[in-house]
């Protein structure tokens, strides 16, 4: 296979760290499946190109790749399989992205989730972040544009956010192949257990809420001992998601979170 | 239990069916207004005349779907009120698909519901539901029931009947008769809105949310209000709406009004427009289109409708950025 | 206890719970989530002083959005990607015309008939090589230059500002803003158009973006638009305006595009689509520089190369349906011959001819083939039995043979015109329709998104052909 990528930091780098083999859309038999998610417009793209060494290309501006995007490779012996999800600025609205990455980080188990976000507005991006590790528990943090960052005069400590989120913060510039290294021998470092996530979860006493949260997570719990994400099911149960009731209903929900080599996503 | 007579309502003829459901939702309507349910209330209520209504009533309690009491007033049948539910639903379900995904004026939202609400099926309208993720609550502020016919009894009153002075929370605003409801949806006036009554002498001066009004008498028997929750905030002093601040004039959001729903709220939330957030105006388009406002770190451009929809305070413009 | 669906106790206490949440709840939550995520920003960021950056971003975005330049830049920056696309392309694509249809054609030819029998050396060589030597040679100059500095317009961050420029011209004719990016995006490809539409957050302005994407010249078309304003419209004015004319031609045909555009999300919007614009709201990223390089290398891969693919994938089957038609004989003319008696008529009135509707005919599948199928027919039918002797010396003398060819088949300025107007307004490639239905999901719209279309070219190129002999007389 060609490299098509233009010669730059990441290509052909130390062996000890493992080498990256770009398998395209060739993803027929994977170890794990790892979701890409984030913000529009944060270069998530540019990241799954790079990666899989396919060529999708997006422009800039929001909302551009909507369906969802597959492709493979090849890391420290294992094969992973990588799947693009449509940039949302949220997880809980009826809009079709979002029902769409809302569904495959619930319903999808993936191994790994990847959150792409952008420097430069960390805000926004944490916004979207924090309702991720609701969700999920195996997460990396991709702190991209970090190039765009310095040009701003905006310094990041990568550590602390690591410490204050509880997952792998890796700083990045996809788009020249910076930090993109790090970021593999992270995402191998949580898919093989090496390293343990301990995702901060925000507390969702809103006024109002917290109570029937409570009674509903209570119930949860009692009836799915091993659901590791109660307080956002209940949370979804409360918004009206008919999704995640009926998986509640058939108590799919309650199956474990890790599926490892087993392929049976649909 | 279905019943196990052979006719069905939805095995009718569209036309007698409609008759129908009309009369089953105005009796709905009586239960909720706790009005006497006597055949001449519910021809007022259906629109549909006399004559019609007395052999659809007939029919109707053939069909099993209603019972006449002794004392000349309608009840239901158990299977009765679940269709009724349905049309209802059908009805709140599709004005609140109007108004967040079509572009349609909201006068014409009832028009087009009504025609809807007699050709859904249960099914098709439970898919709308999900589709719309489950709406609590329609665009003039009245619950949805739930597909099991669940719904809170309303809990307002009239406007007329509000004692001046006194905040208060705009709970229904009565789409018929639609040329007079287009007019308050021109002046703004919403369900979910706060605002602060006054006299005044030609109508009722309404404070609503960074805006005054005066809402004209012909105009006020189409107004239900309700006092606020414990919860909820009043109204807030010296708050404008985003389309009314100036450039070099930072803000700070205060809230986004009930007026923006659906896929638009969620948007604007999610791009920050959430209480606390600070904001400026940076960028006017040509032609006066659009205006870019910079909040949380992102430029993000709303037309004046969109902005009208955002309530915000006044900065201090020598405070330090957030 | 059997846990059916309609009786389970989480969704029924979910169900009752929920009534009694306030109403803003969610509000509440997103301003929760906000908040949190604000203070946890606060912690581990930190930033160095006023960012020049910034302030370049601010001064730049004043430039291109104020009502004295914006529009004056937007228009400065699409007639110089024209003007590049138009001017540039002539040199490599009249070498590849020389190498594939001079040199290598004679070369195939003599070699196919040598060893195979006359009718499938004609079908493979006259007709499929031809065929597909023609759009490479044609299509491939353009697009290696148009695509790259699109995307690299896309990649800088400036059609957001475009939309943002736009929009209230959109508003007025009640579509939303993000109308400008599909329409954009339609110059490249309409199949890309309509899908990119997708942005756009409400059905009613998607579904006008979707129908009224056709009225973008796709790249299928500008090589039509280029040629014919060449040929017909450069040779109005002196020599050395002539690239200025073509230009300015092909810039108006575009311009005509833009107020279709608008004048369709009008009406639509007004009749079938009734309504105002419902959301609204558009982001404005910042500029990021460009990886240059990259951006030329993706855009040649992924769009020329894609792009130029399909076009090669129909020209195959177009070139040997055009030969087929061209040498099966009814009665004593040949099956193409009659077809374009059938049709002259009807291609007459509108200004143009019987070979222009046939070639639009075979060229459903995609626009790219309309001109080598003009000009395969137009030769076949002029030169009876030594047809495909003389097609070798066309393609030799480019634009002028092209132009000479022409006008000895009895075009004229008008059919110029007409064709350059029919190009523009006419039913959209299968590709498109299809990925329509995909979008929509719906036969009416499709139908309606083919037909409207149709329909209008049919009335603008019948209105310019009476006008004009109107006037001649």
């Amino acid at each position: 296979m060609s490299d098509a990528c233009p010669p730059s930091a990441c290509d052909g780098c130390r062996a000890a760290r493992g080498e990256l083999e770009r398998l395209g859309i060739s993803v027929a038999r994977w170890d794990y499946v790892v979701a890409l998610a984030g913000n529009p417009n944060t270069g998530k793209s540019t990241l799954f190109n790079r990666l899989t060494g396919l060529r999708q290309h997006t422009g800039n501006w929001p909302g551009k790749t909507i369906a969802r995007a597959e492709g493979g490779f090849g890391y420290g012996g294992s094969r992973y399989k990588l799947v693009d999800l449509p940039g949302t600025y949220s997880l809980r609205s009826a809009s079709p992205d979002e029902t769409v990455a809302r569904e495959f980080l619930l319903f999808g188990r993936p191994d790994l989730t990847v959150v792409v976000a952008d420097a430069t507005s960390l805000e926004r991006n944490l916004n979207l972040t924090l309702q991720i590790l609701q969700v999920t528990d195996r997460v990396v943090m991709a702190l991209n544009l970090m190039d765009e960052a310095r040009a701003h005069g905006i310094l990041i400590d990568a550590r602390r956010m690591a410490g204050d989120l509880g997952i792998p913060v890796v700083p990045c510039a996809a788009r020249s192949g910076e930090g993109v290294e790090d970021l593999l021998v992270e995402m191998e470092a949580v898919v093989t257990n090496r390293t343990t996530t301990r995702p901060y979860r925000l507390k969702l006493d809103v006024p109002g809420v917290a109570a029937a949260m409570e009674q509903l997570v209570a119930k949860l719990e009692k009836r799915f001992p091993q659901l590791p994400n109660a307080e956002w099911i209940a949370l979804r149960l409360l918004e009206g998601d008919r999704a995640v009731a009926a998986k509640v209903a058939d108590g799919s929900i309650g199956f474990s979170q890790t599926n490892s080599l087993a392929p049976n996503l649909a | 239990m279905p019943e196990l007579n052979p006719p069905r309502l939805a095995d009718l003829a569209s036309a007698e069916r409609t008759v129908i459901e009309d009369l089953l939702r105005a009796l709905l309507e009586c239960e909720n207004r706790e009005l006497e349910a006597t055949e001449t209330q519910l021809v007022g209520l259906s629109g549909v005349s006399r004559e019609t209504a007395t052999t659809k009533l007939a029919r109707a309690t053939e069909l099993g779907l209603l019972i006449a009491e002794p004392s000349g007033r309608w009840g239901f049948t158990e299977g009765g009120r679940d269709e009724a539910i349905r049309v209802m639903r059908a009805h709140r379900l599709t004005e609140t698909k109007l108004a967040r995904e079509t572009g349609l004026a909201a006068e014409r939202w009832h028009e087009v519901a009504h025609t809807a609400e007699h050709r859904m099926t249960q099914s098709e309208v439970d898919a709308l539901a999900d589709r719309l993720g489950n709406p609590r609550f329609d665009p003039h502020g009245d619950p949805i029931p739930t597909r099991e016919g669940r719904f809170p009894a309303p809990q307002d009153r009239p406007l007329l009947d509000w004692s001046p002075g006194q905040p208060g929370v705009i709970a229904h605003v009565e789409d018929e008769p639609a040329e007079l409801f287009a007019r308050l949806v021109a002046m703004g006036v919403t369900a979910g809105l706060r605002f602060v009554s006054m006299r005044e002498d030609r109508g009722v001066g309404l404070f609503i949310e960074g805006r005054s009004l005066v809402i004209p008498p012909e105009l006020l028997p189409l107004l239900r209000v309700r006092s606020l929750h414990p919860e909820e905030k009043g109204p807030v002093a010296g708050a404008i709406r985003l389309s009314d601040l100036e450039t070099d004039e930072p803000g700070e959001v205060v809230t986004l009004l009930p007026s923006c729903t659906g896929s638009e709220r969620s948007r604007l939330l999610d791009l920050g427009f959430v209480p606390g957030s600070r904001i400026e105006r940076v960028l006017e388009s040509p032609l006066h289109g659009p205006v870019a406002y910079r909040v949380r770190g992102t430029m993000i451009a709303l037309r004046r409708p969109q902005a009208d929809h955002v309530l915000v305070s006044r900065l201090d413009s020598t405070r330090k950025p957030l | 206890m059997k846990p059916a669906p309609k009786t389970d106790d989480i969704l029924e206490m979910a169900e009752e719970l929920r009534w009694d949440l306030p109403r803003n709840f969610n509000d509440h939550l997103t301003e929760a989530i906000y908040a949190e995520s604000s203070r946890l920003a606060e912690r581990s960021v930190a930033r160095q002083g006023q960012s020049r950056r910034m302030d370049l971003q601010n001064r730049v975005d004043r430039l291109l959005t104020s009502p004295r330049t914006g529009f004056l830049i937007m228009g400065l920056v699409f007639a110089l990607v024209l003007w590049l696309t138009i001017v540039g392309a002539n040199y490599p694509s009249s070498w590849l015309g020389w190498l594939l249809t001079d040199q290598a054609y004679g070369w195939l030819r003599e070699l196919a008939f040598a060893y195979l029998p006359a009718w499938l050396a004609g079908l493979l060589i006259d007709g499929m090589f031809l065929a597909t030597g023609w759009v490479i040679s044609v299509m491939l100059p353009p697009m290696a230059i148009f695509f790259p500095a699109f995307t690299l317009l896309e990649d800088l961050g400036y059609l957001p500002r475009v939309a943002f420029n736009l929009d209230r011209v959109f508003h007025r004719v009640g579509a939303h803003g993000k109308q400008a990016l599909t329409t954009a995006m339609g110059y490249g490809c309409n199949a890309a158009g309509v899908i990119a539409a997708r942005v756009i957050d409400s059905p009613r302005e998607r579904l006008i973006a979707i129908i009224t994407n056709n009225f973008s010249l796709c790249n299928g078309r500008w090589p039509t638009q280029i040629l014919i304003a060449t040929v017909f419209l450069g040779a109005l004015v002196p020599a050395q305006f002539a690239g200025l004319a073509a230009t300015g031609a092909v810039f108006g045909v575009a311009l005509l595009g833009f107020a279709l555009t608008l004048l369709c999300s009008w009406a639509l919007s007004r009749t079938v689509l009734r309504g105002e614009a419902s959301t609204f709201s558009l982001e404005l990223p910042p500029y990021r520089p460009p990886n240059l390089w990259r951006t030329l290398y993706t855009s040649l891969i992924d769009r020329t190369l894609f792009v130029l693919w399909r076009a090669v994938v129909f020209a195959l089957p177009a070139g040997a349906v055009i030969w087929t038609v061209a040498n099966v004989m009814v009665g004593d003319v040949t099956l193409a011959g009659w077809m374009v008696t059938r049709l002259d008529p009807l291609g007459i009135f509108l200004g143009l001819n019987g070979v222009i509707l046939l070639a639009y005919i075979i060229a459903v599948p995609a626009n790219e083939i309309v001109i080598p199928s003009i000009l395969m027919l137009t030769v076949l039918l002029l030169g009876q039995g030594d047809a495909w002797a003389e097609s070798g010396v066309m393609f030799e003398t480019g634009t002028e043979g092209v132009s000479e060819i022409l006008q000895t088949a009895g075009w004229t300025a008008l059919t110029g015109v007409c064709l350059m107007l029919f190009s523009l307004c006419h039913n959209p490639c299968s590709t498109t329709i299809y990925t329509i239905y995909k979008e929509t999901g719906s036969v009416k719209w499709t139908a309606v998104s083919t037909l409207l279309p149709t329909a209008l070219g049919f009335i603008i190129c019948g209105g310019v052909a009476f006008v004009w002999r109107w006037v001649q007389v």
